[in-house]
């Protein structure tokens, strides 16, 4: 079983950048950092091609139709779309084929063994950005073992379903970043 | 995607110990998921709520609800309840799919694309409305409140429609359930027995039930069934006249396969029949009737031998059922029907059936038609107002009503031709609210072509059915498990037992997920949008529901006390209002250029090469409805097509072949579905399921699943005297492996 | 005692709300069931024309073909009478027929989803529910009706039972002549025995002779292979030491058995 330990300060905090990024883009958002930081990132990371074609969007159009764009791929990608929607954020809609299955109650339960329960009741436990905040509350209370517990057993195995819908659906380029990021962040590394 | 770094140095963190077993013996030491997991938990044991009433249909059974945790994880009925009690049908038990389904609408979404071919982006609330309120307001200010046009379905949809009604002031709204389903029967009712008359009778306790091309048992409504079989069980003689073997047809004791459109003639010999043999009851005729001299006259021609011939059926046939009849009134139940907009001749055949059953003296009788007497609760909703009559489009020049029988608000069809001729004055704004008229109004083209000449479409629903893909502004409305609503009020299932009252509110069994909202917070915000705010009723629905029971003396609370249903003491109902009249002849109608008594007009034929299309319902779907709902996709994935075993083996088709369709119009199914060949259907007909081949990719259940058959319903015959839709006068040819197949005569 | 259940055909209206009802209370995955409705015609039975309904579920058998070769782990289980208080006690595989209710159960803990019991049952009342995995079973466990033995042991009745909109769905102890469901056995309720089997289904059907005769035409099914479900049974059993073994083996028990599996789909 292959598993990793990982730095327990910028883990949580990549984490929590993950989840701000998947919320609806809407005026209050922190466009330029948001762009900034993806950009750092992917530097870093060395993915250049990706890089120029981050910036190549960000240079291309006005601050008010990238956001429109991103409002409406949003919409297309996880809400509703014609064509069907490409992949909406909850787990349990690839575990259970349902919203708010008997899936979403596992998760739930598990913030709860761990300390933790969803304040929002008109929105499943189980919303991807939810649970990257959980991740990051586990490493920031020093349980990275819980963690990758998490990650093994509930997370993985709905998001890598998750995973490949969403690639499938011809994302843009933002939010492709995004989800391979997170894909990277959560991904069970090769020794 | 390469991200050209392993993920450690990244994080710049060198420890990683790789696979490293005694970790993998911590991290794995102790089972999360544990094996209780294995045995599912029943639900019996879990928390229950109360006070839901279901609307997967809308006879709004009464249910509870059983949840875990924040997860409603099933619906049972009532134990409560005098009238479906603990049981629940198949779609009542997977509402909860309903609730959960991913594809419902969740959020208010812009189209940023064309009608018919959106791209969805997600708004505010506050974004929503202050477009609506621009959109509608410069429709409204520019073409008058007549310039919007509205069509509404279902309990949600009361609230909003009588703001656009009295408060708008339109006149131009459209309801399916009147102008494409049952509103020709209460119209004709109405013209015969002042009383619109529901499913009221009472089948349990009948000697004879008398189901005029019913589907019973095809059409699941709790309590009507329990009524239906408990009948059966007590002994009831069943009769079904219809030209397949029905689900009620399996049930009966005569099965009359009748020519199709016919069922007028086949009517009127039997009340020829029983007014010259005098075996109608002569005292209810007279004491409670009136134009039984014109009526006599009226029928004259309308021999047994005449009907056989014309209906295809054995005249001692017809005799039979005549006499069975006879011999059992007053307790015999003729089913008025529920669905009965079939073939444009309508309300002729409602009217013969009103009067069949007063020469049978068959009203407010046990086993007759006879109305529970249920309790009252008051109606508080948007003030009442006039409409100006200049604008109303079923009042003619000379100031007469072009369809003077027509159930309440204005035929579809003076709504769709007026809005795409411009003529008498242009309808450019379109409000849909809770129904899907691709899939209820037949002639799809035509109600594309309304939609597309709009200024402004807004479409509230819970799901993205067929005619979302038409609006420019979809509101994700809170479903019947997630807000309050309506008050139900009824009597026990059986008339025989106990009088017994109830009164039952709708209250949410799982708060409104993501951004739903209710009818009442989104025609408040629309009205103060549109400049009405200082008219609003009620500031909630849940005070809305609250006032219309203080009428009663309830509340909500105290309904939550009482477990959801309040009942108390009933009234016989078996009592005939003194009052009370049967109209055999109608003068009413004779004036206005209509047969005063019942008549049958003959419909068309179908070409050589077609049979009849026929259409109706299966056990697990209420129509498009439910199509998206994965359990019950699962029981019947697509709609087969009945055809006559003889007719099939002719064309070489058998059982599971894929078929397509081709009609009269030359309009063909996009989607294909599978043959049921069966001797249970005549040969010049053809039978489907309603309700299949969603259009809608948003559906991802129902897309594209059997075939859709108000698409091949291009042709409307109108109603004459009520200006609703008969949907049965179109015809098919079957289409396989891309040839076209003459049915044979 | 042996509990069974009447269909009554009569009443019955083909509505599958028993299905779905089932389908909520157990967790039954969307494309399979504990139970089912096939709807039947319009045929001609003789001269009649008919139209009924299959409403299928597990036949409890009296002498049921599927818990013989299951070769979960043996366990010594007390079984107990909740009316009597008599207790039996008997060492039973990962299913067996209840010696005191006359129901057939599965213990899905013990159950290595090995499919022998699937195989065996001529009525196809079981069937493998791939969301149930453990150590001991990676592609899923044997899962049916079990009467809603859960339920009725607090009193209440099948979930089918209780949303059954007409009554059609009656439960009950076989062995009491005072039931209602042994008021209809002396009416003429007859269950869908296998071609040449002797099983003693006791999930019996009611109704008019010529609906009868289209379930039973349509309906009655073959015995199964029962040879292929032994030979299922037989490599389980055979691979059961390996399989403990790796279990022992790994802490990581789904790897322990997917192993295993591959080891056997070698062999």
């Amino acid at each position: 079983m292959p598993t990793i330990k990982m730095d327990s300060k910028i883990l949580p905090i990549l984490y929590r950048f993950c989840g701000q990024a998947l919320r609806y883009p809407d005026s209050g958002w922190p466009m330029a950092d948001l762009q900034t930081r993806f950009q750092e990132i992917l530097t870093i990371v060395k993915a250049d091609e990706e890089g120029q074609e981050l910036s190549r969007f960000f240079a291309a159009e006005k601050e008010e139709s990238i956001l429109e764009t991103l409002q409406i791929e949003y919409t297309r990608l996880f809400i509703n779309s014609y064509g069907g929607v490409v992949a909406p954020l909850y787990a349990s809609v690839y575990i259970d084929g349902i919203l708010w299955g008997a899936f979403s109650e596992t998760i739930r339960e598990r913030y709860l063994r761990s300390g933790y329960s969803p304040d929002d009741t008109n929105e499943p436990p189980d919303h991807l950005a939810t649970q990257l905040e959980f991740l990051a509350l586990l490493h920031e209370s020093g349980r990275p073992t819980e963690a990758e517990q998490f990650l093994a057993q509930s997370f993985r195995p709905w998001f890598s379903r998750f995973y490949q819908r969403f690639s499938a659906g011809n994302p843009h380029i933002f939010y492709r970043v995004l989800v391979e990021l997170i894909d990277y962040l959560t991904l069970e590394e090769e020794p | 995607m390469a991200f050209k770094l392993t993920r450690r140095t990244f994080l710049q963190s060198a420890a990683l110990a790789a696979m490293s077993a005694p970790l993998a013996k911590i991290a794995y030491a102790e089972s999360t998921l544990a094996p209780a997991a294995l045995e599912a938990k029943g639900t019996f044991a879990d928390e229950t709520v109360c006070g839901g009433i279901c609307e997967m249909c809308f006879w709004r059974c009464q249910i509870i609800g059983k949840k875990r945790g924040d997860r409603l994880v099933k619906l049972e009925g009532n134990p409560k309840s005098i009238d479906n009690g603990a049981a629940i049908c198949a779609r009542g038990n997977a509402g909860i799919q309903m609730l959960y389904d991913p594809d419902r609408l969740k959020y208010p979404l812009k189209n940023t694309g064309e009608r018919g071919k959106p791209v969805w982006k997600r708004i505010s609330w506050d974004e929503a409305f202050a477009e609506i309120g621009e959109k509608l307001g410069a429709a409204i200010k520019k073409y008058g409140a007549h310039g919007l046009c509205m069509f509404p379905h279902g309990a949600s949809a009361k609230y909003p429609m009588q703001f656009f009604d009295n408060i708008v002031g339109t006149p131009n709204i459209s309801e399916a359930s009147f102008f494409q389903c049952r509103g020709v029967r209460d119209t004709a009712y109405m013209s015969s027995t002042s009383i619109p008359p529901n499913e009221s009778v009472d089948m349990a306790n009948a000697k004879v039930i008398f189901l005029l091309g019913s589907h019973l048992g095809e059409n699941i409504h709790v309590s009507h069934i329990k009524n239906y079989i408990q009948g059966l069980q007590n002994g009831a003689k069943l009769i079904v006249v219809d030209p397949r073997y029905s689900a009620a047809a399996a049930k009966s004791d005569v099965w009359l396969a009748i020519k199709p459109g016919t069922d007028t003639a086949f009517l009127l010999a039997m009340i020829n029949y029983l007014i010259e043999k005098k075996k109608y009851q002569a005292d209810f005729v007279e004491n409670h009737t009136a134009g039984l001299d014109e009526l006599t006259v009226g029928v004259r021609e309308w021999t047994l031998a005449r009907a056989a011939a014309e209906c295809d059926l054995p005249a001692e046939k017809i005799q039979l059922v005549a006499d069975m009849l006879a011999e059992n009134a007053p307790n015999v139940s003729l089913h008025p029907g529920r669905h009965v907009s079939w073939y444009g001749n309508d309300f002729q055949r409602q009217r013969a059936l009103a009067c069949l059953t007063a020469l049978l003296g068959a009203y407010y009788v046990r086993g007759g038609w006879c109305p529970g007497k249920a309790p009252k609760v008051e109606e508080i909703g948007w003030a009442k107002s006039e409409h100006d009559e200049k604008f109303d489009l079923n009042i003619k020049e000379d100031g007469k009503r072009k369809y003077p029988f027509s159930p309440p608000g204005t035929p579809t069809d003076l709504i769709r031709d007026t809005a795409i001729s411009g003529n008498p004055y242009p309808i450019k704004a379109c409000v849909i609210w809770g129904q899907n008229p691709i899939q209820t109004i037949p002639d799809q083209e035509k109600t594309k072509n309304m939609l597309k000449q709009m200024d402004f479409v807004l479409c509230v629903d819970i799901q993205p059915t067929d005619i979302t893909m038409w609006a420019d502004i979809l509101l994700p409305q809170a479903s019947y498990l997630e807000r309050y609503d309506l008050i139900k009020t009824g009597v026990q299932w059986n008339l025989a037992d106990k009088h017994q009252q109830y009164i039952a509110a709708r209250m949410p069994l799982s708060p409104p997920l993501f951004e739903r909202k209710d009818q009442v917070f989104i025609t408040n915000a629309i009205a103060k949008a549109l400049g009405h705010g200082d008219k609003i009723p009620a500031e909630s629905l849940e005070q809305l529901v609250d006032k219309s029971l203080a009428a009663a003396g309830l509340s909500l609370s105290q309904l939550k006390k009482e477990d959801g249903i309040h009942i108390q003491d009933g009234k016989d109902p078996f009592v005939i209002p003194e009052d009370f009249e049967v109209l055999l002849f109608n003068e009413e109608i004779a004036d206005a250029g209509f047969p005063g008594v019942p008549t049958y007009i003959p419909v068309p034929q179908p070409p050589p090469g077609f049979a009849r299309l026929v259409y109706g319902r299966v056990q697990v779907h209420t129509f498009n409805r439910t199509q998206n709902n994965a359990w019950l996709h699962q029981e019947m994935p697509v709609n087969p097509l009945w055809i006559n075993d003889e007719t099939a083996a002719k064309l070489g088709l058998k059982d599971g072949d894929t078929v397509g369709f081709v009609n009269q119009d030359g309009v063909k199914s996009p989607t294909t579905t599978i043959v049921k060949a069966t001797p249970g259907i005549r040969k010049d007909v053809v039978y489907m399921a309603h309700g299949y081949g969603s259009k809608n990719p948003l559906l991802t259940v129902g897309v594209g699943a059997g075939v859709d058959d108000t698409q091949l319903i291009s042709k409307a015959s109108v109603d004459p005297e009520s200006g609703t839709h008969g949907m049965r006068n179109n015809f098919v040819q079957l289409i396989k492996d891309g040839k076209t197949l003459d049915i044979p005569a | 005692m042996q509990y069974g259940m009447i269909i009554d055909l009569d009443r019955c209206v083909g509505c599958h709300a028993c299905v779905i009802a089932c389908k909520a209370e157990w967790d039954v995955p969307t494309e399979f069931a504990r139970n089912w409705v096939r709807h039947l015609g319009p045929a001609k039975i003789g001269e009649e024309m008919a139209m009924s309904y299959y409403v299928g579920l597990c036949n409890h058998c009296a002498d049921p073909v599927c818990v013989t070769d299951c070769p979960g782990e043996p366990l010594e289980v007390t079984f107990s009478n909740p009316k009597t208080g008599e207790k039996k006690t008997a060492t039973v595989p990962a299913t067996w027929k209840d010696p005191i209710d006359g129901t057939v159960q599965i213990d899905k803990s013990r159950c290595i989803g090995c499919g022998a019991c699937i195989e065996a049952c001529p009525y196809h009342a079981r069937y493998l529910n791939p969301a149930l995995i453990d150590a001991i079973g990676s592609d899923g466990k044997a899962d049916k009706c079990t009467y809603c033995k859960p339920r009725f042991e607090q009193g209440l009745p099948p979930a089918c039972v209780q949303t059954c909109i007409t009554g059609a769905r009656i439960f009950g102890d076989l062995d009491d002549p005072a039931s209602e469901v042994a008021q209809y056995v002396k009416k003429g309720a007859v269950g869908l025995e296998a071609k040449g089997g002797n099983l003693g289904p006791n999930s019996r059907y009611f109704g008019k002779k010529k609906d009868m005769d289209l379930l039973f035409s349509t309906s009655t099914p073959e015995l199964a292979g029962l040879e292929k479900a032994g030979r299922r049974a037989l490599m389980a059993k055979i691979m059961q030491p390996a399989m403990k073994a790796a279990g022992e083996l790994t802490v990581l028990g789904l790897v322990g058995a997917a192993a295993v599996k591959a080891l056997a789909d070698k062999e």
